[in-house]
């Protein structure tokens, strides 16, 4: 009920909605970049993915 | 120093490509599919490089189901054998034999020392329809000290007139340090994690979003190549707890406008809270300013924010009777800042025209991240006056900072 109550924006309004810098991530290469390699090189615990997929050593 | 990309490391990446662009050929039909070519370079204060050639193929079967292979060999310059020097070919003595060897300059922030290569590929497949997404994908990376594979199931689900997307994913990730001469054995990792999130439309420019992420490690998690040295001076292996629970939660709101001849703009503002059972905490928030500058290219500058503190176990000294003990970097407080430039650029569809070797899209990003650790110089470990105080107080930033540049170029073929 909550979210029926947020729809406000009609399907040929939508245009913008779907274009890529209206998304989280524009770019699939630098998200796994980002989630995978680069809170290795900062030197983080806590920044990015936190999974495994190698040892960053 | 030697080369981290051989020859025939090179010429196998070309090959993969030259076959994946025979077997797309009967593909290209629909317009879905496509094949992305980037290349990462990263530099750091202490001279360590790393160089990532990436591919990414997707291709569209028919209307509903694709699929898609990436292949990442991320290689650099330094990575963790030695902790304790810094100097190219510096000669250090052997921790167990006494004999020494010709090292390689340290990585900046793991004091790391051997060239490395990392092979990583994921293979993936989803059925899309009437924005109901169900994919699974399986991932495998191998280095020479260490494997993971991890299969993943994920599934996304418009409704309410597709205003609002509730989206969830789970992997499984089995890694296994390898074990190697001259150090402590490694052993095996199990991950679980699973994410879930809500995006909802607000305006014909307006998106939020709120994600949640589950990261649940058991097994081996400490890392083999960062010794401790104890307030007798006794160097020793790291100890940590053998299980890890950790929560990310994050909420994005992403807000459209039109500037300059109607084209369209955003502002993206991302922040995520990070927390776990060994006492970590973490804000990071995330800027973006994207805006085109033509009908299809356009640019984006970036900040980024990131603080931690430490986990419990981390001290400025242990003892013998410390059940835990830690001299890794990434457990110790710190913030970060990030800045960076990113341009998408199309081609005319007149270039590509002329030759099917124009790329639809090319993309260039630099980012400088510069890492400050000064402020909590009394929580590091004393390695004052002991063998490898010179390395790590480098490599850490104490009393200094460290930094780096990451860059990426790519080009994206459609068809």
């Amino acid at each position: 009920m909550l979210f029926t109550s947020c729809a406000m924006v009609p399907q040929m309004e939508r245009e913008y909605l779907s274009d890529p810098i209206m998304l989280p991530s524009e770019d699939p290469i630098e998200a796994l970049l980002e989630g995978h390699n680069f809170p290795r090189r900062e030197g983080s615990a806590g920044g990015g993915a936190g999974a495994g997929g190698g040892c960053g050593c | 120093m030697e080369p981290v990309l051989e020859v025939d490391v090179v010429v196998k990446l070309l090959s993969i490509i030259c076959i994946l662009g025979i077997l797309t050929t009967p593909f290209a039909s629909d317009g879905e599919s496509s094949l992305e070519l980037s290349y990462e370079y990263f530099l750091d204060k202490n001279q360590v490089i790393c160089y990532a050639p990436i591919l990414a193929l997707t291709l569209s079967i028919n209307e509903f189901w694709s699929v898609s292979f990436d292949q990442e060999i991320d290689a650099v310059t330094g990575a963790s054998r030695y902790a304790g020097y810094n100097e190219f070919n510096q000669t250090s003595p052997d921790a167990s034999s006494g004999a020494t060897h010709q090292l390689s300059p340290l990585d900046g922030l793991t004091g790391a020392t051997k060239p490395e290569v990392r092979y990583a590929e994921t293979i993936s497949i989803s059925r899309a329809d009437q924005g109901r997404v169900v994919g699974a994908s399986f991932y495998m990376s191998h280095e020479d000290d260490y494997t993971s594979y991890a299969p993943s199931v994920n599934i996304s689900w418009d409704f309410n007139e597709r205003n609002t997307t509730v989206a969830g994913g789970y992997s499984h990730f089995f890694d296994h340090y390898l074990s190697r001469p001259n150090f402590p054995p490694g052993g095996k990792k199990n991950i679980h994690s699973a994410n879930a999130s809500l995006t909802q439309s607000l305006s014909p420019l307006t998106i939020i979003s709120l994600s949640g992420n589950y990261i649940d490690s058991r097994g081996f998690l400490g890392h083999p190549y960062r010794p401790v040295i104890l307030d007798s001076g006794a160097i020793v292996d790291e100890k940590v707890p053998d299980q890890k629970t950790g929560i990310a939660l994050s909420a994005n709101i992403i807000q459209g406008y039109h500037l300059f001849d109607d084209y369209l703009g955003s502002i993206n503002v991302h922040y995520r809270n990070y927390q776990d059972n060994w006492g970590m905490l973490s804000h990071t928030i995330d800027t973006k300013w994207y805006q085109y500058i033509t009908e299809e290219s356009y640019i984006r500058l970036r900040y980024r924010y990131y603080q931690q503190g430490s986990h419990d176990f981390i001290y400025a000294t242990y003892s013998e009777e410390d059940k835990y003990r830690s001299a890794d970097i990434r457990y110790y407080p710190f913030s970060s800042n990030l800045f960076g430039l990113k341009f998408s650029f199309a081609f005319p569809d007149s270039w590509q025209e002329a030759s099917f070797l124009v790329p639809s899209r090319w993309r260039y990003k630099i980012d400088y991240l510069f890492r400050s650790t000064k402020e909590n110089t009394d929580l590091y470990q004393d390695f004052n006056d002991r063998l490898w105080h010179t390395a790590i107080d480098r490599a850490i930033g104490v009393g200094d900072y460290y930094s780096q540049v990451d860059m990426l170029i790519g080009v994206q073929y459609d068809f």
